[in-house]
C-alpha cells in the first residue's frame, strides 16, 4: 500500500514539476518573444567588406523628416541619430549644406516625397543619385517611450523610383523579458535601435546582400492572421503585357480621430506593394504633383474619368485608394490598438474594379497564452494588415503569365 | 406490474417538465423582426450591375452610414453576383444629374442616376442604431440598417429588408462582457441582409 501511495506520490510530483517547467517556458517565450513579429527583417550588421561594393558609393540625399504622429518629435536628432548611423556604414551622404542651399534655391517645401522635376534637379546640382524619404510616423517620449520610422530610397534624376522601402518600431514594453529586466525606459536607446535597424536594412540593400524581396511581408504568419475580413477579388488576371504592373496608391481619406491616419496606412500598405514582385509602385510624390496640377479632388476616391486621366498621366495600371475610419494607438485610454480600413482598386485599362476589401484588426486578436503574438503598436498592426492585405491583393493586379 | 406503471408515469413527468422547459426558454427568447419584400415579378438573376447612394444617418453616431455603406458595397461585391460601382463614381453620378438629396431619391432621380452611371439597380438604406446599447451593469454594440433595392428602368423598389443585430443577450446580461466588437457586429448585419436578397 505503501509502495503504491509512494508512486502516486512520486508521480504527482512530476507531473507538479513538469507542469511548473512548463509554466515557466511559456512565460519566458511570451516575455521574450513578441518583438519578434514587429522586428523588420533587417537586424544583423552588415560586414564592412559588403559594405564598400561599389553599390554603397551612391550618394544619397537625406530629406529632413516629415511628423505624421500627433506628438512634436524631435526631427532633428532622430534625422542626425539615422545619419550617423549610416555614416558608420560606409554609405555616403550628401552633405546638409549642400542640400539646404539646393532646397532654399528651389523652394523645395514638400518633405514628404520626390517630384520627378525636383530629382533631376537635385541629380544634376548636386550629384545625389538617391533621395531618402523619411516620415516619423510615432513618437512617445514618456515611459513607456515609441517611436516609428518609415523611411524610402527614391532615385533621382530622370525616373524618380523607389528603390529600397522599410518601416521600423519598437516601443519600450513590448518585450519586457523576466521581471520587467528589459523594459526600456530611455527615448534615445528607442531612437538609437530603430535607427539601427533601418540603416542596416539600407546598409544590406546598397550592399547588394538584400533583395527588394527578401522581406516579402505576403509569407509572414502576422500578415496570415490580419487578411481582409471581407474582399472581392476580380477573377479575371489583367491583360498580359510587358514589364511589371504600374500601380498609383493614392492618399486614404481618414475618417479616423487620429491625425494623418490615412497617409500612414497608405505608406504601409505602399511598402508592402514595393516589396511585392511584378509590381512597380509610383512615387508617392509624382502621385501628388500629379493629383495637384489636374486638382483631382476625391473625397470617396476615383471616378472613371479620373481613373482615365491618371492613367493617362502616370501611365499606371492599377489605381488603389482607401479610407480608414479607425485608426487608434495604444496609450490614452486604449489598452489595445485597433485599425479598421477598406480598400478598392480600379483596372485603369479594364474601366474596372478588381478589388474590394475591408480590414480590421486589433493587437490582442488571436493572443491566447501570455500576450504571445500581441501587437504592441498601431504602427507594426498597420504593418502587418498590410500585408494581410498585399498577400491577397496581388494575384488581382499581377499579370498573367 | 406496480413498478412498470410507476416507471411509465415518471416518464411522463420527465417529458411535461422538459416541454415547460422548452416552452419557457422560447418564451424568454427574442424576437428577430425581419421585414423583407421581394418583388414577385423582378428576376434578381439578371441584375448586373448596382450603384450603391450614400446611407442616411438616424444615428448620433457621426459617420455611422459610410461605415456601414463601405462594409456593404464591399460584401455586396464578395458574393460575386453582381458589379458594384466604386463609390467615386456615384458621386460623380450624383454630381452629374444634380440630386438634390442622394439618402432618399424619388423614382425619376433614381431612373435619371440609373442611365447616367449605366447600372441596373440603385440601392439606398438608412442606419437606424449604430452604437452601445445599456441594460443594468451590461453594454453591448448594436447596428440596426434598412436597405431598399430600386429599379433603374421604373424606379420602383424590388427589394426591401432591415436588419438588427447585436444588443445585450441572455448571455451578456448574465455573465456580463462588453458583446461583440462593432465591425463583427456590423459584418453581421450586412451578411443577414444578403442572406435574404439572395434567398
Amino acid at each position: 500500500m505503501r509502495r503504491v501511495g509512494a508512486m502516486i506520490d512520486g508521480t504527482g510530483r512530476r507531473a507538479a514539476v513538469a507542469a511548473a517547467a512548463a509554466l515557466l517556458g511559456a512565460v519566458a517565450a511570451s516575455t521574450l518573444a513578441p518583438a519578434q513579429d514587429q522586428v523588420p527583417a533587417a537586424a544583423a550588421p552588415i560586414p564592412a567588406a559588403a559594405a564598400l561594393s561599389p553599390a554603397s558609393a551612391m550618394r544619397i540625399a537625406v530629406l529632413p523628416f516629415d511628423t505624421l504622429g500627433d506628438a512634436a518629435a524631435p526631427v532633428d536628432r532622430i534625422r542626425e541619430t539615422l545619419s550617423n548611423k549610416l555614416a558608420d556604414r560606409r554609405v555616403a551622404l550628401l552633405d546638409d549644406q549642400t542640400l539646404l542651399s539646393f532646397m532654399r534655391r528651389h523652394r523645395m517645401r514638400y518633405i514628404g516625397g520626390l517630384t520627378q522635376e525636383m530629382g533631376r534637379a537635385l541629380q544634376t546640382e548636386t550629384g545625389a543619385l538617391a533621395v531618402l524619404v523619411t516620415s516619423v510616423d510615432l513618437y512617445v517620449e514618456k515611459d513607456p517611450p515609441k517611436l516609428a520610422l518609415t523611411c524610402r530610397l527614391v532615385s533621382a534624376g530622370d525616373q524618380a523610383r523607389i528603390l529600397w522601402m522599410e518601416g521600423a518600431v519598437l516601443a519600450g514594453d513590448e518585450a519586457p523579458g523576466f521581471l520587467g529586466l528589459g523594459r526600456i525606459v530611455d527615448p534615445a536607446v528607442v531612437r538609437e535601435r530603430v535607427t539601427a535597424r533601418l540603416a542596416d536594412s539600407l546598409a544590406r540593400y546598397l550592399s547588394g546582400a538584400q533583395g527588394r524581396l527578401e522581406s516579402a511581408p505576403s509569407r509572414t504568419r502576422g500578415a496570415r492572421r490580419f487578411r481582409p475580413r471581407s474582399a472581392y477579388r476580380s477573377p479575371e488576371p489583367p491583360p498580359a503585357g510587358s514589364g511589371p504592373v504600374r500601380i498609383a496608391v493614392l492618399p486614404f481619406s481618414d475618417e479616423s480621430t487620429t491625425r494623418h491616419a490615412g497617409e500612414i496606412l497608405s505608406l504601409q500598405i505602399l511598402g508592402s506593394l514595393a516589396r511585392a514582385p511584378g509590381v512597380e509602385v509610383v512615387e508617392p510624390g509624382i502621385v501628388r504633383e500629379v493629383l495637384l496640377n489636374a486638382r483631382l479632388i476625391q473625397e470617396e476616391g476615383p471616378s472613371m474619368p479620373q481613373a482615365d486621366l491618371l492613367r493617362s498621366l502616370l501611365n499606371v495600371d492599377v489605381v488603389l485608394f482607401g479610407e480608414v475610419t479607425e485608426y487608434t494607438e495604444t496609450g490614452a485610454g486604449a489598452a489595445e490598438p485597433e485599425i479598421d480600413f477598406s480598400v478598392r482598386a480600379i483596372d485603369t485599362s479594364r474601366r474596372q474594379v478588381i478589388w474590394s476589401s475591408v480590414s480590421h484588426g486589433r493587437g490582442d486578436e488571436g493572443v491566447v497564452f501570455f500576450g504571445l503574438g500581441r501587437v504592441p503598436t498601431a504602427h507594426a498592426l498597420g504593418r502587418e494588415m498590410a500585408s494581410g492585405l498585399i498577400g491577397e491583393l496581388l494575384p488581382a493586379v499581377q499579370r498573367a503569365s | 406490474m406496480v413498478d412498470r406503471r410507476g416507471d411509465a408515469r415518471a416518464r411522463a413527468r420527465r417529458v411535461t417538465a422538459c416541454l415547460a422547459v422548452l416552452l419557457t426558454l422560447a418564451g424568454c427568447a427574442t424576437s428577430d423582426t425581419r421585414s423583407t419584400f421581394h418583388d414577385p415579378n423582378m428576376d434578381f438573376s439578371l441584375i448586373r450591375s448596382v450603384a450603391v447612394l450614400p446611407f442616411a444617418n438616424l444615428t448620433t453616431t457621426a459617420k455611422a452610414e459610410e461605415r456601414v455603406r463601405d462594409v456593404f458595397m464591399t460584401m455586396l461585391q464578395a458574393t460575386g453576383a453582381m458589379y458594384v460601382l466604386p463609390p467615386g463614381e456615384v458621386a460623380r453620378g450624383i454630381s452629374r444629374t444634380s440630386l438634390a438629396n442622394p439618402v432618399t431619391p424619388t423614382a425619376e432621380d433614381v431612373v435619371r442616376l440609373a442611365k447616367n452611371l449605366d447600372v441596373d439597380v440603385v440601392i439606398t438604406g438608412s442606419v437606424l442604431e449604430y452604437g452601445e446599447v445599456r441594460s443594468a451593469s451590461a453594454t453591448a454594440n448594436v447596428v440596426s440598417v434598412s436597405v431598399q433595392m430600386m429599379e433603374g428602368q421604373t424606379g420602383r423598389v424590388i427589394w426591401s429588408a432591415a436588419s438588427t443585430q447585436g444588443g445585450i443577450g441572455a448571455g451578456t446580461r448574465i455573465f456580463g462582457g462588453g458583446g461583440e466588437p462593432m465591425n463583427v457586429v456590423t459584418a453581421k448585419a450586412v451578411a443577414d441582409l444578403l442572406d435574404r436578397l439572395f434567398k
